[in-house]
């Protein structure tokens, strides 16, 4: 049965990656700290050298530690050099609680990111791209002003494909991997801008006028909502 | 000369890498089968086990997914890749420039380095702003104007932004800037032919920069990292540009 002991050995692989990343994410193995040495590692996790080798190449591939020949596996520091992914796993605290000042980190990214891909929407829309954007806003002025708060992506989609920037796709994307991570209650909490229809409206006007400095300015109006909420100033 | 010890690079790697090209440029397109392990193994002339190792790394990428009996689907990479996989879309297998996304990155980075700046400026702490001085007399001490743009010189530059990402506080800022700064680890190779006239302008405008920042002085920081920003941009444009 090959497959079924190749799919064991990945997960055991997985595994392994799993627990020396959380030591690392948390501090238990410190910047400038030594794994053990690969048999001890082996013996103590149970598991054969090859996963143990295998784990240390994706902990490297991750950027958080350092192999060199001779001197063992050394832990980097990961905020300063660490595969971008790192941050969905440093959402939360060992405890489970959502640590807010690195969520936060992201949505003040996206403010930035978002405000810059408006401006070049505002001038590569295409004319579908815009009826699409003011299609959604009309229903957001439709709904009543006591229905629930909805955090609002869509447009934003909407805005970063007219962008035509493959850097604020993949930002956009990002931001969607730790908005898929958060628990609902903190979602809605973060989602301070979902409200502003009025501002909204402006930023598809400004980007049906091929405005690029109102679209930018309407970005950050609504996107900074909770930059400032968070962070106390933009 | 200080020569930098070559990568040794596995068979996994290498076949990743042109998988990964292959999925990037539609060749393997959204949906599309991988040759199946046998196949890729004799084609590739590497065996079985360097040929998971590609695969895993690319499963890892969110490149392909892997279903129940092994085999390898492409995944739609533009949806379902994130900010991580930006240093690997710059510089194909073969070491050439990619145009688009090298541009789209260089947008990304004048956006999130100015604000880098700013939020540096507002936090910077006196260990920040040695640490900022230190990066910067590292920079003077390589003589990178007088010498022009060496790999060593541009990751010098990276180091000043490692430690302005630092000040910022900004968990997201200081992942991107290591994202930017393995983009330019892999762009760096092909850049010593492109500059041609040494640059003593933008060696000052940094240090105008830390300065800026230490004296938390926001405004004067944004506009500095904007300007060292599309200094080394206009650079890069040279390079990746069509001919």
């Amino acid at each position: 049965m090959p497959v079924v002991n190749h799919v064991a050995k990945v997960s055991v692989t997985d595994h392994l990656v799993g627990e020396l990343k959380e030591a690392i994410l948390t501090g238990a193995l410190g910047a400038g700290s030594y794994l053990p040495a690969e048999r001890e590692l082996a013996a103590t996790a149970g598991v054969n050298r090859q996963a143990v080798r295998e784990a240390l190449q994706q902990l490297r591939q991750l950027g958080l530690v350092e192999i060199s020949q001779g001197d063992g596996v050394k832990v980097l520091d990961w905020r300063d050099g660490a595969h971008f992914s790192v941050l969905y796993d440093s959402l939360f605290a060992p405890d489970g609680s959502v640590r807010l000042a690195d969520a936060g980190s992201i949505l003040r990214m996206r403010m930035v990111a978002m405000a810059d891909a408006a401006r070049l929407a505002a001038r590569a829309r295409t004319p579908e791209q815009l009826a699409l954007m003011d299609r959604l806003v009309s229903e957001m002025e439709a709904e009543p002003a006591d229905a629930p708060v909805t955090p609002r992506f869509d447009i934003w989609d909407i805005i970063v494909e007219a962008s035509g920037n493959l850097a604020y796709r993949l930002t956009f994307n990002s931001q969607m991997e730790v908005v898929r991570r958060l628990p609902v209650d903190v979602l809605l909490v973060l989602s301070a801008g979902a409200r502003m229809v009025p501002e909204y409206r402006q930023l598809v006007q400004a980007i049906d006028r091929r405005d690029a400095d109102r679209a930018a300015d309407a970005t950050r109006a609504i996107l900074g909502a909770i930059v400032i909420t968070l962070d106390g100033r933009l | 000369m200080i020569i930098a010890p070559v990568p040794r690079k596995s068979l996994g790697d290498s076949l990743y890498e042109q998988l990964r090209d292959a999925i990037v440029d539609g060749t393997i397109a959204p949906g599309d089968a991988l040759p199946s392990e046998r196949e890729l193994a004799e084609q590739a002339g590497v065996n079985r086990q360097s040929v998971r190792e590609a695969t895993q790394r690319l499963r890892r990428a969110r490149l392909v997914t892997i279903v129940h009996g092994g085999g390898a689907y492409a995944r739609n990479w533009r949806t379902e890749t994130d900010v991580a996989v930006l240093p690997e879309l710059v510089v194909d297998a073969a070491g050439n420039v990619r145009f688009e996304p090298t541009m789209a990155l260089l947008r990304l980075r004048l956006a999130v380095g100015t604000d880098t700046a700013l939020l540096a400026a507002r936090h910077c702490t006196p260990d920040a702003a040695t640490e900022l001085r230190a990066a910067i007399a590292a920079l003077q001490a390589l003589h990178v104007p007088a010498e022009g743009d060496t790999a060593e010189g541009v990751m010098a530059f990276e180091a000043v932004w490692t430690v302005l990402a630092r000040a910022s506080q900004n968990l997201a800022y200081r992942l991107s800037q290591a994202t930017f700064r393995a983009a330019t680890e892999r762009l760096a190779p092909t850049l010593r032919p492109v500059r041609r006239a040494p640059d003593r302008a933008l060696l000052h405008s940094y240090e105008q920069l830390v300065e800026a920042v230490v004296g938390h002085d926001d405004a004067a920081a944004t506009r500095l990292a904007r300007e060292v920003l599309l200094a080394s941009g206009r650079g890069l444009e040279l390079l990746a540009g069509p001919s």
